[in-house]
This record gives C-alpha cells, sequence and structure tokens, in this order.
C-alpha cells in the first residue's frame, strides 16, 4: 500500500472488504493492534463475524453471541482473519488478498447454496 | 438501566388500565351503528343500481357483523347503562336484518334488492 | 430520446411502494372522519419524500454504495444495530399488512376470503423475487400500479369542493375527536416518509449501476415519480372526503375504501380498484422483502443484488425468503388487516430520526458525495425532517394507544 496515513476507525472499521476474487467478504467487524513495550503500536489483523460483533455491544451480549455461534455456528464461532500484510488497498472498501471460500466469512454462503437454494426450484 | 425498565413498565400498565369511560363507550357504539347503517345503505343502494357485484355485498355484511358484534361485547360490559341498551337495541335491530338476508342476496333479482335495502331499519323503528 | 424514456418510464413506475395499504387505509380514514382537513401531512410527508429519494439517489450515484451500507460504515455496528433491529421489525410488520392488502384485493375481486389468500399471496411475492429480477419489480408491477390512477378518476368525478381541498392543504386544528386527527396525522406522514422506500430506492440505483451522469434522471425520478404517488394519495383522501365523510362514515374496514371508486364510477370503477389495490399492494410487498434482504446484506457484507441468482447470493435471498414465510402468519392468526396496518404506519415513524440522522452527515461527507454535498437548502430540509422525526417518534406510541380506533 501506498505511504499514506490511514485513519483505521473512519476508513477500515466497518468497511466492506473485498477478497482476491473481487467478492465480498463481509466487513471489517474489529481490528487486533499490538502494542509491544518500547515499539510502536501496530495493526495485527482484520476481523470479521458474529462473534466480533457481539464482543463490540458488550461483554454480557459478546459472551452469549459467543456461546451460541460455538452450538450452533457452522464454524463453531471462529473468526475470520485477514493478517494486515494482506491488506492490498483501502477506499471507500478494503481489498485484502485472501482468497473469501478459504476463510470462515463465506461457510453460511456456501452451506445455503448446497443445502437449502440447490433444493429450491431453480431460480433466475 | 433497571430504573429504566421500571418507569417503561409502569407506563405501560398505565396506559393498559386507561379503560374507556362508559359514556365514550356509547359515543363510539353510536357513531359505530349509524356509520354502518350508512355504509350499508350506500352499498345496498348501488347493489341496486347493479353498480357493485353481489360478492361485494356479501362481503360488507360480513364485515358489517364482525364489528358490530365487537361494539355490542364492548357496550354489553356496561351493564344495565341506558344509553347503552338503546345503542345495543340498534345494533341489534341492524344485525338481524343483515342475518335475515344475508342468504337472499345470491338469487335477487332487481325487486327483490330493492326490497332488501328498503327493509334496512331506520332510526325511528323501535323503543 | 432514450434518456426522456428513461426519465418518463422511472417517473411513472417509481410511484410503486408509494401508494401501498397503509397510505390507501390512513387516506381513507382521514378523508372520511376529517374530510379535506388532512391532505396538509401527506403534502408534507411527499415533499420530505421527495428530498430524501434525490439524496438517497444521489448518494448511491456517486459512491456506488447504498443507504444502509454507508450508514454502516460511517456510524459503526454500535449505531447501526438499533435501525436493523427496528427495521427489521417494521419491516416485518408493512409486509404482513401488505400482503393482507394484497389478500383484501384479491376478496374484493373473488368474493373468496384474505385469509384464504394470504399464503398464495405470500407465495406470489417469492416467486417474483426468485424468479425475476429487479427490472420486472421496477417496471413491470409498477406499471401495473398505475391501475391506482382509478383513485384520481374517482376524485376528479365526485367534483369535490376544491376551495376546502386547498385549505386543508395548510395545517389546521381539528374541530373534533382531536387525538383521532393527530394519530392520522402522524400514521399519513410514516405512511409517506417510509424508510424502506428511500433504502430500496438507493439499493436499486446501485443495482441500476447509475453514476454521476444520472443525476439528472434521479432529480426528475425523484421529483415527479414522488409526486405522483403524492397526488395518488390525496386523491384517495379527497375521494374518502366527497363520498364517505358527508354522510358521516367512518372507514373501519378496507373493504369499506372501494365504495369510494365505485361510487362515482360504478362496476368498472369497482373491478379496477380491486385490481389496483392487489397490484400496489404487491408492488409493496417486493419492495419490502427486498428492502430487508438489502439492510441485512449490506449490513453484514453479504453479497447481494436482485438481479444476482440466488445461487450467487445465498443469504440475500435466504433473508427475503425468511420475511416472506413469516408475513402470513399474523393473517392467519386472525389479525385484523386495517388494525395491522394502522399499527405498523406509526411505528414506522418511531424508527425514522435513526435513519434520517445519519443521512444528513453522508451527504455533507465527501468521502461519500465527493463534491456533491447537500446545499443550504437540502441541510435545512434535512434538518427539519429530523426535528419533526424526532417529535414524531414521540408521540407515535401515546397516538397510538389512545387515538388509534
Amino acid at each position: 500500500m501506498k505511504n499514506e496515513q490511514i485513519h483505521l476507525v473512519r476508513d477500515v472499521l466497518d468497511h466492506l472488504m473485498i477478497d482476491k476474487k473481487d467478492d465480498s467478504m463481509g466487513r471489517v467487524d474489529g481490528m487486533v493492534i499490538v502494542d509491544e513495550e518500547g515499539k510502536q503500536p501496530k495493526v495485527l489483523e482484520l476481523q470479521g463475524g458474529i462473534v466480533v460483533l457481539g464482543e463490540r455491544l458488550g461483554k454480557r451480549i459478546g459472551r452469549w453471541v459467543r456461546l451460541a455461534a460455538m452450538k450452533w455456528g457452522l464454524v463453531r464461532g471462529k473468526r475470520t482473519r485477514v493478517a494486515w500484510k494482506d491488506v492490498r488497498w483501502i477506499e471507500i472498501e478494503v481489498k485484502v488478498d485472501v482468497d473469501g471460500d478459504q476463510t470462515p466469512a463465506l461457510e453460511w454462503e456456501h452451506w445455503l447454496g448446497e443445502n437449502v437454494i440447490s433444493k429450491l426450484p431453480r431460480s433466475k | 438501566m433497571r430504573r429504566w425498565i421500571l418507569i417503561i413498565l409502569a407506563l405501560a400498565l398505565a396506559a393498559a388500565g386507561c379503560g374507556q369511560k362508559p359514556d365514550e363507550v356509547v359515543e363510539e357504539g353510536s357513531k359505530t351503528v349509524d356509520s354502518w347503517k350508512k355504509t350499508l345503505e350506500m352499498v345496498c343502494g348501488q347493489w341496486v343500481e347493479y353498480r357493485v357485484p353481489t360478492l361485494y355485498v356479501k362481503q360488507m355484511l360480513k364485515a358489517a357483523e364482525e364489528v358490530l358484534g365487537k361494539k355490542l361485547r364492548d357496550l354489553e360490559k356496561l351493564g344495565r347503562n341506558e344509553e347503552a341498551q338503546r345503542v345495543m337495541r340498534k345494533i341489534h335491530r341492524l344485525r338481524y336484518w343483515i342475518e335475515s338476508h344475508q342468504k337472499e342476496l345470491g338469487e335477487a333479482d332487481a325487486a327483490k334488492r330493492r326490497e332488501i335495502l328498503n327493509a334496512i331499519p331506520s332510526d325511528a323503528e323501535g323503543p | 430520446m432514450k434518456k426522456y424514456f428513461e426519465v418518463a418510464l422511472g417517473i411513472v413506475t417509481s410511484r410503486g411502494g408509494f401508494l401501498e395499504v397503509g397510505s390507501m387505509a390512513t387516506a381513507a380514514q382521514a378523508g372520511a372522519g376529517f374530510g379535506y382537513q388532512l391532505l396538509w401531512p401527506i403534502l408534507l410527508g411527499t415533499i420530505c419524500l421527495i428530498f430524501l429519494m434525490e439524496m438517497a439517489g444521489r448518494m448511491a450515484a456517486i459512491c456506488h454504495h447504498p443507504l444502509p451500507s454507508a450508514v454502516r460504515e460511517r456510524f459503526g455496528f454500535n449505531y447501526f444495530v438499533i435501525p436493523l433491529v427496528a427495521q427489521s421489525a417494521v419491516d416485518f410488520l408493512v409486509l404482513s399488512s401488505e400482503v393482507g392488502g394484497m389478500s383484501l384485493g384479491l376478496q374484493l375481486l373473488s368474493g373468496i376470503g384474505f385469509q384464504w389468500w394470504a399464503v398464495p399471496s405470500a407465495i406470489l411475492v417469492w416467486l417474483l423475487l426468485w424468479k425475476g429480477n429487479f427490472s420486472w419489480i421496477e417496471y413491470g408491477v409498477s406499471f401495473l400500479g398505475l391501475l391506482t390512477v382509478v383513485f384520481v378518476v374517482a376524485a376528479v368525478k365526485m367534483k369535490p369542493e376544491w376551495v376546502a381541498g386547498a385549505r386543508g392543504l395548510v395545517p389546521s386544528l381539528p374541530r373534533h375527536d382531536k387525538i383521532h386527527y393527530w394519530f392520522l396525522a402522524v400514521s399519513i406522514l410514516g405512511a409517506t416518509i417510509s424508510p424502506f422506500l428511500f433504502n430500496f430506492y438507493s439499493s436499486g440505483a446501485v443495482e441500476d449501476e447509475w453514476d454521476e451522469k444520472d443525476l439528472g434522471v434521479n432529480r426528475a425520478t425523484a421529483g415527479f415519480g414522488m409526486g405522483f404517488g403524492g397526488l395518488i394519495s390525496m386523491a384517495v383522501l379527497v375521494a374518502a372526503a366527497a363520498v364517505l365523510h358527508p354522510k358521516g362514515m367512518e372507514v373501519e374496514k378496507f373493504e369499506q375504501i372501494a365504495l369510494v371508486v365505485s361510487t362515482p364510477l360504478g362496476r368498472w370503477g369497482y373491478w379496477i380498484v380491486a385490481a389496483g389495490i392487489f397490484i400496489a399492494c404487491l408492488g409493496a410487498a417486493l419492495e419490502l422483502s427486498l428492502d430487508a434482504a438489502y439492510v441485512y446484506s449490506q449490513c453484514f457484507g453479504w453479497a447481494w443484488g436482485e438481479n444476482k441468482s440466488a445461487r450467487d447470493a445465498t443469504r440475500f435471498s435466504s433473508i427475503y425468503s425468511l420475511f416472506i414465510l413469516v408475513s402470513p402468519i399474523l393473517l392467519l392468526i386472525g389479525v385484523d388487516p386495517m388494525k395491522l396496518t394502522m399499527f405498523s404506519m406509526a411505528l414506522t415513524v418511531v424508527i425514522l430520526p435513526f435513519v434520517v440522522l445519519p443521512f444528513l452527515v453522508l451527504m455533507n461527507d465527501p468521502q461519500h458525495v465527493k463534491e456533491h454535498r447537500n446545499g443550504r437548502i437540502g441541510n435545512t430540509v434535512m434538518f427539519l425532517v429530523i426535528v419533526m422525526a424526532a417529535v414524531l417518534a414521540v408521540v407515535a406510541i401515546p397516538l397510538e394507544i389512545f387515538g388509534g380506533k
């Protein structure tokens, strides 16, 4: 990425992630920043998923969401993690050099396609 | 947080407990029966002139019966209130007219239609 | 020439979703109960809606992101969860009302009770979304909805009191039934300034791949299209005022609305209005189902689009399928469609501030609208809409409890 200032909350958080195939892979629901003593804090990874969103709403809600996701979720509450080094550019969307199909982000998309949509009459 | 929930609950209960006063119930009942009487007169008037199909008249009779039945139940709760009794009699007369003619609609010719329209109880009838 | 045709078609069809069960029910009740006195909320609501729709279209054309997406990006999930939850509830209730409206239209046409039509109506909505594409909904169904112009014909044929009508365009105090008057005013505003309309419009602009070249089309469509829709709503009120109000008749059942057309126009007017009610509510049901799917998909960053096949946007199509699946439930358990409609219109008003407030910020954010930011007039109108929405949100529920019939 170009050597420029990035406003993490304004320009990254809650923005759409686009994978290397130009497909949507959810939003940047959270970020992990590493703060090592004596060093500049840096962004380690972007995170996505319902568990991350639950945590943003509060500790109690976050715990309930995590338990529900672990019990009923397809990926058992696993977060989508995109390392900062895989971020290619940031405009209104965040382009990442990751295949969304290989992450938990699109599990429900695939599962619904194989187990529900395919059993219904053919759509357009 | 708990305080706000209690306040909201109290307001909701107060609102639920704020039932209508008896004379409001009677006034609403009276307006409803008058409104539906005029509605049925308008519908049947147009039916006599073949401006609306019979299936519409059937629907309106059914709708009137439903609304008037509900008002009747509200008025019955007022017990021996004289004004409520008067309105209930009006509702009963109109419902009797509906019940008497509902099944005749299908085969009614022009003359029969006019007869049904003219049979709608007027305000002057009955005690 | 193609551009003029596109604009004309857009104007004619963009009123789809404007005239639906809520606007018909509230306008008919208002006209029957208060004559021409409540024309002013329709006028006020239409003007506000024109501004909001134009802004929604402008933002979508410039940043290629529809409104829900932009709100999530700019305000974050902690804010967006409020309109998400609220809009889910309102979309469900209003969608149920629209399926109810479709069912009542079919009841008027067939004589078979509306509850029998609830499930087939929902299936029809689903099939059109499943098999059709955005153009079908935008043009096909909306074009058929022009049957509702029969209300305008009926209103004119009744030779209404035009002077009294003009006076009704100016806010006035009620002479009787004060609480019910204000409840109707709030419900009319809720039916007119429905968030699903501008969410749908902005998502549609992205589906149609609008860009800066389409800003003129957007302005014309928003202005004339919504104006046209407002005119038809006013016609419902005027016709009800001319037919029902002089006789002191109140509108308590949706079936009574057919009388405002059959009285001046006779049998053919009856059939047309019945068909028009069915199609108008069908159009609104399609838009509402899509709106729910748009809001969820854009909130969570899923693939979305009515032009995509279900396999290419599985979560998007699952959401609208789910909303449609549950939409007949309230009707099947015996909830009266008229009461459901009036309740959901009042509730729509409650969520309005949460949707409109972020809009003001976004329309002044160069990241989203670049140099096409709001001018002074646009910002003033938005500010007034927010203040009005906040006031309405506070009074809507008490008025519903004490003034709803």
